[in-house]
């Protein structure tokens, strides 16, 4: 007796599974053909650093050195030089003779963004970042100044 | 009983938040808060300097007093009740800090003091955290340049006048000045001279704010990068105590620590701005050999063994008279100690000697701030801001404060001159004025009584005032007062020393003046730091460390045993000796002195320019910034300078170069060190005046050592009195 309907029990647990799967078998999937197909990402998505300008060209960036004393892994180099006032680099007296971030060790904390006074290290879009090499992993500022094209859809929230 | 009576009279009571604290009287508000640990913020206040309540940062309420009062200008009255923290009070830093922030130009993140600057902390602390100052702000000069070391942004000074006061009442030398008035007020220099007093780098740390910063550092680190490690100034013999700011091994700045009998907090602008230890461009970067006529590079253990062939050969071949070994009154107490063992324990010869005139167990001043505790100062023969810098500070600083008068003797004109008078003489006619002086002293009959003084007087006989002004150029009348001077002083110090360090006939002429005026006889002041040190450790022909005599069997046989070769008892020819002919074979520390030749010479050194172009081994030294050592300084306190950089290129500490040398050259088994500190352990055991010192014992404040100098005894000093 008890057999029978455990039997029965167990053939609707059954049913009811093979429901969700028919279920999401008819849903919108969730998986991206990447790349043919750029991912949706939300605007406040934290990929690749950027270093930013002003609209005169001149560098934010003033070399006050806080985002590599705020980087809870030790991910960034700055070294600072003076401007030269004929032809300054920054908008200040000091600038970023070099100004490194090594992405194999960067968590994606944020946190560089938070503390720059100037806003001239903003966290962008960009997230493909797969090198052959660790070194190419180390961003040099040049790098970091030129702003990504990411290969994403940002949603509009 | 009186005694107590009066102590407790001149202790005043006050409540400060309802605590009560008992402090002596004339002390400040101030004072009394921080005794019992009470915060008060201050910004023109400085403990070094006198205060002049100028920012108004430090206002505290006092019972039956009307408005808020400046606590680091109000002297503690009996039975004050004063309250630190009070809504009022609060709001009025806050009011004061939104003030001085107006019209601040906030560039914080391109500041060099920014993480270390007060007003950034007390903003922080106690500021009204907004502003409601959305006006244009005032513009000043920024980045301008004001002397060799000091770049200031005047948008940024706050006006405290600490910078002002320092070279009012330190430095002695007011090259900057407050212009304008109000909201236009500016620190300046004078008509744009420079800014270039010789002690211009304290200022930066004086400065509360970012106004006055270093151009040697300028922008190359941020201050909380930097790791610090304890040293010691090497430029003079003071052996100022300083910190190595450093970051990714690369020396960023200089930064005095605090010791109260040393340097105070002060540091002169040739030790703070000297970054030539960290300069790879001046060293020499390996090992070198010559090798068919040239100096080529060579691997430490080539090098090594050709260096120690060659002073093996030489001393198999020509005995004691074989190598010859100079000591550098600049290298640590390890390295010189090792070399006289290389010599004595080693090579069994007395033939080394020091690159440097210093006379045996100098006596030396108790504490820097000596200068400060006498009403009256000689200073023979030499310019004490030359010599040592520190004692330059701290002699204006006690002229400024009208507590000492000094008297200069020498052919430059001195700025200590302004608090005393200058006996301007012909050059090498010091010894002559001593004599006149003495004599002076003798014939006003105030001389002190002493031993031998009636020979003293029959041999200053003719070294009457006139005489000796007319040999000298030294105004007799000027003789004659600084005599009555001398005569009358309580509390004289007598100095010499410089490039008249070695001078016997001066020494002795000042032994004789401190005599007949009941002064501890003449402190020495080398010119080279480690020279006092050196010469401890027994790098010399004349005696055994710590001046002990050839003469006792005893101290030979102990050496024999901890260095493992008989010691030899006869006292080397010394350095003197050296000159004119060729040397079998030489080995120097540090530079090579002109004119000394040798069929092999050996060179251990940090510096490409301290070794002739016919040197046959030169061995790489790290520089003091690279290796822990010790240093003795002019008041005999031993100091431990530590590492605090990598070696630059193959260089190593010169006392693993010389044990190296001991290893090759003597019983090996003796020769086994493994840091400074065991070597310092050694000359604890074998150096008498030593004893009891370590690493762990000195720590960062040093300590003495004790090595007493010779008694004073009248001496018999004569020198031409042609004029
Ligand atoms: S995102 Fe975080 S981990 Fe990455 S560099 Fe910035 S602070 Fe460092
Ligand atoms: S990116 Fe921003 S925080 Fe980092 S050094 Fe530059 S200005 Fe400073
Ligand atoms: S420059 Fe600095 S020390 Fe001098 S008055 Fe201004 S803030 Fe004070
Ligand atoms: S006084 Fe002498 S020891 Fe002091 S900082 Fe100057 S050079 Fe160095
Ligand atoms: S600290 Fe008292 S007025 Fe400036």
């Amino acid at each position: 007796m008890s057999a029978l309907v455990n039997a029965v029990k167990g053939l609707i647990q059954h049913l009811r599974a093979m429901g969700i799967t028919l279920r999401y078998l008819f849903m919108k999937p969730v998986t991206v053909q990447y790349p043919e197909q750029p991912p949706e990402i939300y605007p406040r998505f934290r990929g690749r650093h950027e270093l930013q300008r002003y609209e005169n060209g001149l560098e934010k960036c003033v070399a006050c050195g806080l985002c590599a004393a705020v980087c809870p892994s030790g991910a960034i180099y700055v070294e600072a030089a003076e401007n030269d006032p004929e032809h300054p680099v920054s908008l200040g007296e000091r600038y970023a003779k070099r100004y490194e971030i090594n992405m194999t060790r960067c968590i994606f904390c944020g946190y560089c963004e938070e503390a720059c006074p100037k806003g001239a290290i903003v966290m962008g879009h960009e997230f493909a970042l797969a090198d052959f090499g660790r070194h190419e992993l180390v961003y040099s500022k040049e790098q970091l100044l030129e702003p990504a094209r990411p290969h994403v859809i940002v949603k509009q929230v | 009983m009186t005694n107590e009576n009066t102590f407790l009279d001149n202790m005043i009571s006050v409540i400060i938040d309802g605590r009560e604290v008992t402090v002596p009287a004339r002390s400040t508000v101030l004072d009394a808060a921080r005794k019992l640990g009470i915060p008060i913020p201050t910004f023109c206040y400085y403990a070094k300097l006198i205060s002049v309540g100028a920012c108004r940062m430090c206002l505290v309420e006092v019972e039956k007093m009307r408005g808020l009062q400046t606590a680091c200008t109000t002297e503690v009255r009996p039975g004050m009740v004063v309250r630190t923290d009070t809504p009022e009070i609060r709001k009025a830093r806050a009011a004061n800090l939104e003030f001085l922030l107006t019209n601040h130009p906030l560039d914080c993140p391109v500041c060099d003091k920014g993480g270390e600057c007060e007003l950034q902390d007390q903003t922080f602390i106690y500021g009204p955290g907004k502003s409601r100052f959305i006006e244009e702000k005032r513009r000043k000069a920024k980045a301008r340049v004001l002397g060799p070391y000091i770049i200031m942004d005047q948008e940024r000074c706050v006006l405290c006048r600490r910078c002002i006061r320092f070279l009012e009442e330190w430095a002695d030398d007011v090259q900057l000045g407050l212009f304008e008035r109000g909201r236009l007020t500016y620190v300046d220099t004078f008509n744009g001279e420079p800014f270039d007093t010789p002690f211009s780098g304290n200022t930066v740390h004086l400065c509360p704010v970012g106004a006055l910063t270093s151009r040697v550092f300028r922008f190359s680190a941020r201050s909380w990068e930097l790791k610090h490690t304890p040293s010691v100034c090497l430029d003079c013999a003071v052996g100022c105590n300083i910190s190595l700011h450093t970051k990714y091994n690369r020396l960023k700045r200089i930064v005095s620590r605090e010791h109260p009998d040393v340097n105070d907090e002060w540091l002169c602008d040739r030790g703070q701005f000297d970054h030539r230890p960290a300069d790879a461009s001046l060293r020499v970067l390996q090992p070198l050999v010559r090798e068919d006529g040239e100096l080529k590079p060579a691997s430490w253990e080539e090098a090594l063994e050709r260096a120690a062939k060659a002073l093996r050969e030489a001393a198999q071949a020509r005995g004691t008279a074989g190598a010859a070994l100079l000591g550098s009154p600049i290298f640590s107490n390890e390295a010189n100690y090792l070399l006289q063992r290389l010599a004595r324990g080693a090579l069994g010869t007395n033939n080394l000697d020091m690159a440097a005139e210093v006379p045996a167990r100098p006596r030396l001043l108790p504490t820097t701030r000596k200068l400060e505790q006498s009403d009256l100062v000689l200073i023979a023969g030499m310019d004490l801001l030359d010599v040592a810098p520190m004692l330059e500070l701290f002699a204006r600083h006690a002229g400024v404060m009208g507590c000492t008068r000094f008297i200069m003797v020498g052919t430059e004109r001195s700025r200590l001159a302004r608090y005393g008078r200058w006996l301007e003489c012909r050059p090498g006619t010091e010894t002559a004025v001593i004599n006149g002086l003495v004599h002076a002293i003798l014939r006003s009959g105030k001389a002190r009584p002493a031993p031998g003084m009636e020979r003293l007087q029959a041999w200053m006989e003719p070294y009457t005032p006139a005489a000796v002004a007319h040999a000298s150029g030294a105004p007799e009348a000027e003789l004659r007062a600084a005599a009555g001077e001398l005569a009358a002083a309580q509390r004289l110090t007598i100095l010499y020393g410089g490039a008249r360090a070695g001078d016997a006939t001066l020494r002795g002429a000042l032994d004789n003046l401190a005599l007949v005026c009941g002064a501890e006889g003449p402190a020495l002041v080398p010119a080279q730091a480690n020279a006092i040190g050196a010469l401890d450790m027994g790098v010399s022909p004349a005696f055994l460390p710590g001046y002990q005599p050839y003469s006792d069997q005893k101290v030979l046989d102990r050496y024999h045993q901890i260095w493992g070769r008989r010691v030899p008892a006869e006292p080397g020819p010394g350095r003197r000796a050296w000159f004119g002919q060729t040397l079998p074979a030489a080995i120097v520390l540090g530079a090579v002195p002109a004119g000394l030749r040798a069929d092999s010479l050996v060179v251990i050194t940090s510096w490409k320019e301290d070794f002739p172009a016919d040197a046959d081994v030169v061995l790489p030294a790290c520089t003091f910034a690279e290796c822990d050592g010790t240093y003795t300084n002019l008041t005999g306190r031993v100091q431990w300078a530590r590492a605090a950089l990598r070696p630059t290129g193959e260089s190593r500490p010169a006392w693993w170069i010389l044990a190296q040398l001991g290893l090759r050259l003597g019983e090996a088994d003796k020769w086994r060190f493994s840091s400074a500190e065991e070597v310092f352990a050694e000359i604890a055991r074998c150096v008498p005046g030593y004893e009891g010192l370590s690493y762990a014992v000195l720590g960062e404040a040093g300590a003495v050592r004790d090595i007493a100098p010779d008694k004073l005894a009248v001496q018999e000093v004569h020198v031409s009195l042609a004029g």
